[in-house]
């Protein structure tokens, strides 16, 4: 057998996403006031959450900010069990998709406080912040239930 | 038969180092919603929406399948196109050729780029080159060293001076002013021009395209549609892609052999019944990453004789008010939002045409314009933009 | 309208690092070998047109015939094509940080061998006298003498043979 030249090629590069002015707005509120804002689109008749900019669906320029419940629905569950660098925590672990009282979408977020078997669909979930807010997401640092 | 494809509206943003003030959605969005508007439409009468970015520049992958939020994207057809610096030409074809093959009577185009999101700028497009060949000797093999080497080159090949080089400098600045969508406008003068400091001889920090946060977006709709909803629709008459075997910038310098933009030229103009280029065509928005490679590129597309080129900068024929102007817009050494900087050559051209440019609207009659993209292996695209249908 | 952006807005660091693994194919598999133990350099053959490719490569891309299994020694020495002092480096993708850079111009060197037009390459040179540069002067490798790993990292740098 011939020997094959493989070889190792890591890639290593730095970046800084901006989360524009609409994205400041939202986590400036949420990390010093613990304060989470949707907004709304008067056309398509949605709150949108994350806040954007722009409706997606008729691409209309947004600007009415909507205070949201810290507490929502759960609309779907997954339950991680095995390991990989990129996983954020130790499995077992839960992630659900949360719909804040208040909004139309959903984000993607972890269930805390909470024993993977008991978790259903259609639970009452309520946000825990972190004690000195970041400014970014994990702000929030899970949903436990209510 | 193909059908015939027209451009029917164009937006671009304000293009600035930076835009920490909007997201790269936002940032399209922007763009997007100004080519909508220019062609009187909304998202509701678009069939497919189109997509381009170099994705190393942000960190920010499968840009688009997120970036339907700002494209309009949503429950559209389309994809992506990248193909390196020339991804905003070949987004626009590929618009062309969605338009012309029947299947959509109206596409939207967009390209961004968002170059404030890298810590070191351009630098993650390091990753392009073959990691066994090319990619190790990127700090002395990269586009400033080559540049260079154009600049030394055509210097020794002409009998050009520094000071032509100076001078397109110049015409890119008085244009870029002009232009109120250009990043770099700095009302330069020719003592300011020659104390930049040479980032290599004969190359000046002035001379090298800078790092820009924008976005350029198209509407581009079939003959039926165009002639019912346009007032002044630009026609693709025709667009050629033509690649090089030579990996990196070595494509440069082929030594005896053709390069990629000459072999560009001779099949458009060919195809086209293009015999006298300067009188056939009467306008050009090329991609000249460097002051250097405008001279020599527009040789290469025959704008001028070989050797010639500096002969008409020095009189002044490239100007807006010039003979045969190129890049009114202030080109690329002025606004390089890398993946979308293709794309402003068509979509300025397209102005031109319409003769919808403000400020930089070049004094000659634009019947027939080109705009070219220019891409990182030695990739060259040219597209052919004409008032009428004939 | 232009510039002056109050940086007021929040930005999120995120580093992307990745691991790929790059298969070198069979014909530049064969180049790598014989760096890594032969100090040598090698290219390949079309076989109707007869043209050297280098690097060695699968097809040849005037001809689009599949390329010969025969080989050539080129190089390793050859004419200095151009050279430019280095100003500041740029980033190693490796590392995401600046490279360090084993001497001060880059060049282009045509090896010995490969006709012009047909194949040059891209690497460092470390030179003692830059007044006495010249394009197409002689120049020779200098080769790392262990743990070579057949990229053309294996050669350190290029000096210039002054006559």
């Amino acid at each position: 057998m011939e020997e094959k030249m493989v070889f190792d090629e890591p890639y290593v590069a730095h970046y800084q996403y901006s989360v524009g002015a609409v994205g400041t707005k939202f986590f400036t509120e949420l990390r010093d006031n613990k304060k989470i804002l949707g907004m709304r689109c008067p056309a398509c008749h949605l709150v949108y959450f994350p806040p954007r900019a722009t409706c997606h669906r008729c691409l209309a320029k947004l600007d009415e900010w909507v205070e949201l419940s810290d507490e929502g629905t759960l609309i779907t569950y997954t339950v991680v069990h095995y390991s990989e660098p990129v996983q954020p925590q130790e499995p077992p672990f839960a992630y659900g998709l949360i719909r804040l009282d208040g909004a139309d979408t959903c984000i993607c977020h972890f269930l805390g406080e909470v024993d993977p078997e008991s978790i259903n669909i259609g639970m009452r979930v309520k946000a825990v912040f972190r004690e000195k807010g970041e400014g970014n997401m994990l702000d929030i640092r899970y949903f436990k239930p209510l | 038969m193909a059908k015939r494809a027209a451009i029917v509206g164009v937006g671009q943003t304000y293009h600035k180092s930076r835009r920490p003030d909007v997201t790269q959605v936002e940032l399209i969005n922007e763009a997007v919603k100004a080519a909508l508007d220019d062609a009187q439409l909304t998202i509701k009468d678009i069939e497919c929406v189109l997509f381009g970015n170099m994705e190393e520049c942000e960190g920010s992958f499968l840009t688009d399948c997120w970036a339907t939020l700002g494209t309009g994207a949503y429950m559209k057809e389309g994809c992506k196109i990248y193909t390196g610096g020339t991804t905003g030409t070949t987004a626009a074809i590929a618009a062309a050729q969605h338009v012309a093959s029947g299947l959509f009577d109206t596409v939207l185009v967009a390209a961004y780029e968002k170059q404030d999101e890298s810590v070191y700028g351009m630098e993650p497009l390091g990753l392009v080159p073959d990691p066994l060949w090319r990619r190790r000797f990127r700090s002395g093999a990269g586009a400033a060293s080559w540049f260079a080497r154009v600049g030394t080159t055509y210097m020794a090949e002409t009998g050009a001076t520094e000071e032509h080089a100076a001078m397109v400098r110049l015409k890119a600045d008085r244009c870029a002013c002009r232009n109120p969508h250009a990043h770099l406008r700095l009302n330069l003068t020719m003592e300011a021009v020659l104390k930049s400091p040479f980032l290599l001889y004969p190359l000046r920090l002035l001379y090298l395209c800078p790092t820009t946060s924008g976005a350029c977006a198209l509407v581009v709709a079939s003959e039926e549609r165009a002639k019912r909803m346009a007032q002044k629709p630009v026609w693709f008459k025709d667009w050629v892609i033509v690649h090089y075997e030579i990996e990196g910038f070595e494509g440069f310098f082929p030594e005896g052999r053709i390069t990629s933009h000459e072999q560009a030229a001779n099949i458009l103009y060919s195809r086209n019944g293009i015999t006298n280029v300067r009188r056939d065509i009467q306008m050009a928005e090329i991609y000249e990453p460097a002051t250097w490679a405008e001279l020599q590129f527009s040789e290469w597309f025959h704008f001028a004789e070989k050797g010639g080129m500096w002969r008409m900068v020095e009189r002044g024929a490239t100007d807006i008010e010039g003979e045969f102007p190129i890049n009114p817009s202030g080109g690329v050494t002025c606004t390089n939002p890398i993946g979308c900087t293709a794309m402003i050559r068509v979509a300025e051209a397209a102005l031109q045409i319409r003769g919808d440019a403000g400020e930089h609207q070049v004094t000659r009659d634009v019947k027939t314009a080109v705009a070219t993209g220019f891409g990182g292996s030695f990739w060259t695209e040219m597209v052919l933009l004409t008032k009428s249908l004939d | 309208m232009n510039q002056k952006v109050p940086d007021q807005y929040i930005k999120i660091p995120h580093t992307v690092r990745l691991l790929y693994r790059y298969a070198a194919g069979p014909y530049m598999a064969r180049f790598c070998k014989e760096l890594r133990e032969n100090k040598r350099l090698v290219a390949n053959r079309c076989p109707r047109c007869r043209r050297i490719l280098f690097p060695p490569r699968i097809s040849c891309p005037d001809c689009m015939v599949r390329a010969a299994d025969e080989w050539v020694e080129v190089g390793p020495g050859g004419t200095l094509l151009f050279f430019a002092e280095l100003g500041r480096p740029g980033i190693d993708t490796r590392t995401g940080e600046v490279q360090e850079l084993p001497a001060s111009y880059a060049c282009l060197i045509q090896p010995d061998g490969v006709l012009i037009g047909q194949g040059c390459f891209s690497h460092w040179l470390k030179v003692e006298n830059p007044e006495k540069l010249r394009e197409g002067m002689r120049v020779e490798p200098v080769f790392k003498e262990e743990r070579r790993l057949g990229t053309l990292e294996d050669i350190l740098y290029y000096v210039p043979v002054e006559e």
